[in-house]
């Protein structure tokens, strides 16, 4: 099944991620799905990441340490090679944390419109005056 | 009664059509027509157009028939006392006249400014607003549908067509905007607008649809910052329809309007899609005065 969550149904590279060891993302990897990463770590296990990697959307050091840190809370480790976690977004990573952002996602409640104002712009003071 | 102009609301466009009865106005597109009547009273009248190389008259029709005369031409028409005459005008080129009925002095009575307009076009994109925590709502059907109510308007009431070149964009912000969505919230549109693709900012307008939107702690139903539009999905579909449309007047430079039966009034009991006069010339500026 590909990612769901809105943070990574539209990502190729994650998907691809998902689905093929190659596309595993891993520490020097740059661009906006190590961005999303990094956005799903911090959402999820207020995990902190150095602010220089997220402003280049880089899998730098701090990521990498992030990303262990998730694994090890859930013991994620693929038991076929290895016996500890370690720090690449592998294919049971990336649907580990697209499971859980998608489980934090909720549908807005739709609000009654029965007062309400179409302001226009900022620069004009919004309005109110009752429905008649 | 004075001999005065009603506007013939038939057909599919009704009188949104162009016609401001405020201020005796007709937008007519240019080689369309539009339709209207004159209805005299014990006097009879001459109906002319001041500028018939701009628009003329066809189509006269009136109940018994109105007989031959030398002064009925594309120009005037002859209406005979306590009589209603059908007529469409029919718009030659661009720019504007004045259809007046005379006495038969020649006293001017009653007039209606008739402005021909060329089409206009603008482009809009359409973008279904979504975060790490939720999503608008909207289908993509959904905003085409809404958005199709907004170019049926401009369209038969300006002489304005509004073109999408893409598809319904999904932008999706990397973060948690909050709900509701706060769009004077240091940040908040910042983060939509560099989430968005920027293939979307080719069109002249970008039509967001989002969740529950406030300003300035209070509800909104929709906003316009420049040419980005934000638009709630709402509980009443005709609600929300008028609000794309609302939206995108202000994108087109409309500011607010005091009457509640246009579209551009600031809130919801405003559920009309009428344009008046100025908003018309203001979005379409060919054929005015």
């Amino acid at each position: 099944m590909p990612l769901q969550s809105n943070l990574f149904r539209n990502d190729q590279l994650l998907q691809a991620c998902l689905v093929n060891d190659a596309a595993h993302v891993t520490i020097g990897a740059i661009g906006n799905h190590v961005a999303k990463i990094q956005v799903a770590l911090t959402d999820l296990d207020r995990l902190s990441i150095d602010s220089a990697e997220l402003s280049a959307k880089r899998y730098g050091p701090s990521t990498a340490a992030a990303v262990l840190s998730f694994k090890k809370k859930r013991d994620i480790v693929n038991r076929a090679y290895q016996s500890q976690a370690d720090n690449i977004v592998g294919k049971m990573t990336i649907a580990a944390l697209d499971r859980e952002m998608l489980a934090k996602q909720v549908s807005p409640p739709i609000r009654s419109t029965t007062q309400c104002t179409r302001p226009g712009s900022v620069v004009s003071e919004p309005q109110r005056s009752p429905r008649s | 009664m004075a001999a005065r102009f009603e506007k013939i609301a038939t057909g599919p466009l009704g009188d949104f059509d162009g016609f401001d009865k405020k201020t005796q106005y007709q937008m007519v597109p240019v080689g369309k027509t539009r339709e209207m009547s004159v209805v005299t009273d014990a006097g009879a009248r001459l109906l002319r157009s001041r500028d018939p190389s701009v628009a003329r008259f066809a189509n006269v029709k009136s109940s018994p028939p109105l007989q031959p005369s030398a002064e009925s031409t594309p120009a005037q028409i002859a209406i005979p006392p306590n009589r209603k005459v059908e007529f469409s005008i029919v718009a030659i080129q661009v720019g504007h006249t004045e259809l007046v009925l005379e006495r038969p002095d020649g006293v001017p009575e009653a007039s209606l400014l008739v402005s021909v307009k060329s089409k206009v076009t603008k482009s809009f994109a359409l973008c279904i607003l979504a975060d790490i925590r939720r999503s608008a709502g909207f289908l993509d059907v959904d905003m085409v549908r809404f958005m199709n109510g907004a170019r049926k308007t401009y369209l038969q009431q300006a002489n304005l067509e509004l073109t999408q070149p893409g598809t319904v964009e999904t932008v999706t912000v990397p973060r948690d905007l909050g709900d509701p969505l706060v769009l004077d919230k240091p940040g908040i549109t910042d983060s939509i607008v560099e989430a968005t693709p920027g293939r979307v900012f080719a069109a002249n307008l970008v039509i967001y649809g989002c969740w529950n939107v406030d300003l300035r702690k209070e509800r909104i139903v929709g906003l316009t910052l420049s040419n980005l539009c934000f638009v709630e999905r709402s509980t009443n579909f005709f609600v929300t329809s008028i609000t794309f449309g609302h939206e995108v007047g202000h994108g087109l430079g409309l500011d607010h309007n005091g009457d509640q039966d246009r579209m551009m009034f600031k809130d919801v009991s405003a559920r009309s899609s009428r344009l008046s006069q100025f908003e018309i010339d203001t979005i379409n500026s060919s054929g005015t005065v």
